[in-house]
């Protein structure tokens, strides 16, 4: 487990730091937090978001 | 209801983005891509070839050449179905240093691009939102703990 997280940390960090498209929220995107919420709990606020898009 | 949306599903490795996108387009009857799998199918195919990972001129060359589907079940490489042969420590850091290089990205990105054309698509992967797909109908990035992320990503290997 230490092992996984110590992994998921480095290649976080190799996302973040990259030149080229690091991973970062665009200014528009809904943030979801999934701790502690099911699967089916998250689908279906993306499908509501589907269902009715934020105007832009 | 407008059926051709693009919904764009962005986040680290652990938060179930490959679980939600395939639930939410089989909701909607969209398609399914996972783009973190074509990077994964760059970095196979460099394995296979020979190629090392710091020759970003083969690499880009490959990734404009080879045909990579990522949109159903399984994943293919010029055919190839590579879907259990990209889950492993290799090619997790193959992926990582292939997606640093800027000609594989936009060999990829433009391939992506084509994938969403018309909508009707849920892409996930890690700059959909912010680059694929900048003006995507619904944007969404997917986080969690830490803690959490590591213990879904030792329950279910499969998670990218």
């Amino acid at each position: 487990m230490a092992k996984v997280t110590s992994e998921m940390a480095a290649r976080d960090d190799s996302d973040r730091t990259r030149a080229v498209a690091p991973l970062v929220v665009a200014a528009d995107a809904r943030v979801i937090d999934t701790t502690g919420l099911s699967i089916d709990e998250v689908v279906e606020r993306v499908l509501a978001m589907a269902n009715r898009p934020p105007e832009s | 209801m407008n059926n051709r949306l693009i919904i764009a599903i962005d986040g680290p490795s652990g938060v179930g983005k490959g679980t939600v996108a395939r639930a939410v387009a089989a909701a909607l009857g969209y398609r399914h891509v996972d783009t973190g799998a074509m990077y994964r199918g760059v970095a196979w195919r460099a394995l296979q070839d020979g190629i090392g990972f710091e020759d970003e001129g083969a690499l880009s060359a490959l990734a404009t050449r080879i045909a990579i589907d990522a949109s159903g079940r399984v994943v293919r490489v010029d055919g190839v179905d590579i879907s259990g042969a990209i889950r492993n420590p290799d090619i997790d850091r193959g992926a990582a240093r292939v997606a640093r290089i800027a000609g594989v990205r936009a060999a990829l990105v433009a391939q992506q691009r084509h994938l969403g054309e018309g909508g009707g698509v849920v892409m996930e992967g890690r700059d959909i939102g912010t680059v694929v797909f900048p003006d995507a109908d619904v944007k969404v990035y997917l986080d969690a703990s830490a803690e959490e992320r590591a213990r879904r990503r030792v329950h279910d290997q499969t998670h990218n």
